[in-house]
């Protein structure tokens, strides 16, 4: 279950992967031939459905800033750190989508389901 | 004070409109002038709207002096402004300004509206909606996004101008008729309480034709996996063009974002695993944030983007339009398309707004702190709307609608959809399930095979 959800979208593949810190890349291989099936299947689904495109309307969105101020205060080194980013970023997270399910793996299975009933 | 429904200039003890003959008294229930006055009157002059306006403003401005981060909502219940835009684009008959004939349509090839009589062309003015965002104050709203008057009618009578008769517009349709003793065709212009008249409009520019092209381009790409119904009964013949209903929002704000992020200071290896040193810092940003033409769905049916029920989601991934473009509404851009009513107050969209309006001060707090190549944990984002403008739009779309019925019944409409000013085409194609789960299902047995014999391989071989 959990390999599939993960397969189910080639993007949650490349961040498997880019966190995967333990092992070179070498180690992906095996991993990516495993999944390729369900790595296929997300991409076609996706390619046909587009149910994860929204406009990006973070980015999109014409903007001007003004008076910008700013503070960095130095807290601490942090040292011997397993991730290659940071743990609980949120710096790409986006609130104001509307596409709720966003062609992820339960919209992917529903689909499957409602085709083999 | 002016008539809610034509603009028109009235009396201050008027009890009816002398040009349009609408109910001075009637027309002031529900509308934010009469539910927001205090003083007991019903009935508030823009003049008095103003001046009341700026006094808000000017006690909001001295009381939030020290601290500019107060967060005031999106769309929050404050008097609004309303700007009346459509003063010259009157209700009745529209002649052309060359020959004086009614008979005037779109020509999709120009985005100009062309006489079918002499065949002359010309373009609306401007929307006269743009203003200075940084000089934005309180709320400003065109007539146009208002509140719906949920009970108004979607029939309207005009009174033909040219012989006296009385012509139904029946709005849920389109905002015009024509009128059947005389064949002047009537135009609804100014904004009625039941949201058919928004306060601008892009016309098409992207031909029926072109928008044919896009959409079987778009479609046979996606050949190889498209459901053999879907195939066979694929035709663009039937495409429509339509106007969706949009409301778009200017924001005078002011955003304040604090968190921590990380530094990247060391990348090494030790017991083949690597390890990082970062630095952590305590950050914050602190800037006015202008948005232009935040774009949302004004229609609950649309809005409605669960991809699990519909498609909707391909409509809205076409955004943007050319909103610096956008012209005075006028029901002959119209003519030969669909339009679809607006059914959606800014309360409804106020919540999205607000959630896209932080989106959009995270990603611009973002762009001011790119050194942080390990990330950032944003743990404040304050917005704090200092003034906004609102205006209805409607939106051409060009789209292609596919009703998919699946084995257990389940229905579900697929769209192809192409923007109507830019030609952004994007769709949803019926997957035929069985050829895709079994070319996926070889795909995996292969790469099984190969895999696990590797992964064994890699595992004893290599040190
Ligand atoms: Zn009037
Ligand atoms: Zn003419
Ligand atoms: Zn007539």
């Amino acid at each position: 279950m959990f390999f599939s959800v993960l397969a189910a979208d080639p993007l949650y593949v490349s961040l498997l992967l880019s966190s995967n810190d333990d092992s070179s890349g070498l180690a992906a291989i095996p991993l990516l031939l495993c999944l390729s099936g369900f790595i296929y299947f997300g991409a076609v689904y996706a390619r046909y459905r587009n149910s994860d495109k929204r406009h990006l309307h973070e980015e999109e969105t014409p903007v001007r800033i003004e008076n910008l101020q700013q503070h960095n205060q130095f807290v601490i080194r942090l040292t011997g750190l397993r991730n290659s980013s940071m743990q609980d970023r949120n710096d790409q997270q986006v609130e104001g989508a509307l596409n709720e399910s966003g062609g992820g793996f339960a919209e992917q299975l529903a689909n499957v389901k409602d085709w083999v009933k | 004070m002016y008539c809610e429904k034509c603009g028109n200039r009235l009396a201050d003890d008027a009890r009816f409109c002398d040009t349009c003959g609408a109910t001075v008294a009637g027309a002031a229930i529900g509308s934010p002038a009469a539910a927001a006055d205090a003083s007991g009157s019903s009935v508030i002059t823009p003049e008095q709207l103003r001046a009341k306006w700026q006094q808000e403003a000017a006690a909001r401005g001295s009381s939030t002096a020290t601290s500019a981060t107060v967060a005031a909502p999106i769309a929050a219940p404050v008097l609004p402004q309303v700007v009346q835009n459509s003063g010259s684009g009157k209700d009745g008959i529209n002649k052309c300004p060359y020959c004086g004939a009614s008979d005037i349509q779109l020509n999709t090839a120009t985005g100009q509206l062309r006489c079918n009589y002499c065949h002359r062309e010309w373009s609306e003015a401007a929307d006269g909606l743009d203003f200075d965002i940084a000089s934005l104050n309180g709320m400003t709203i065109g007539a146009g996004s208002e509140d719906i008057n949920y009970d108004a009618s979607s029939v309207v009578t005009l009174k033909c101008s040219a012989c006296g008769a009385e012509v139904v517009i029946e709005t849920d349709e389109a905002p015009q008729a024509r009128c059947h003793w005389c064949r002047n065709t009537l135009s609804l212009n100014n904004q009625v309480p039941n949201g058919a008249i928004p306060d601008a409009v892009i016309p098409f520019r992207v031909t029926k034709e072109q928008a044919q092209g896009l959409i079987e381009t778009f479609v046979h790409k996606r050949q190889f996996y498209a459901h053999p119904r879907f195939k066979a009964e694929f035709t663009t013949d039937n495409i429509m063009g339509a106007y969706l209903p949009y409301m778009v929002v200017d924001v005078n704000s002011h955003a304040s974002l604090s968190g921590q992020a990380e530094l990247l200071v060391r990348k090494y290896d030790r017991d083949k695993t690597t390890y990082y040193d970062a630095d952590l810092y305590d950050i914050s940003r602190d800037f006015d944030l202008l948005i232009d033409d935040l774009t949302l769905e004004a229609s609950a049916e649309k809005l409605n983007q669960n991809t699990l029920v519909n498609s909707n989601n391909v409509i809205n991934a076409i955004l943007p339009y050319p909103l610096k473009e956008t012209l005075r509404f006028n029901a002959n851009y119209l003519r030969g398309f669909t339009s679809e009513k607006r059914d959606l107050n800014r309360d409804a969209v106020a919540g999205v707004a607000q959630a896209q309006v932080r989106d959009i001060a995270r990603y611009q707090a973002n762009q001011t702190a790119l050194a942080y190549n390990r990330g950032i944990h944003w743990e404040n984002i304050n917005v704090g709307v200092k003034g906004q403008l609102w205006k209805s739009v409607y939106l051409p779309v060009w789209l292609y609608s596919y009703l998919e019925v699946k084995n257990n019944g389940k229905r579900f409409l697929h769209y192809v959809a192409v923007n109507g000013a830019t030609g952004e085409t994007m769709g949803s194609v019926p997957i035929h399930m069985p050829k895709l789960l079994l070319i996926s299902a070889i795909i995996e047995l292969i790469g099984c095979a190969i895999g696990i014999p590797l992964t064994i391989f890699l595992f004893l071989f290599v040190p």
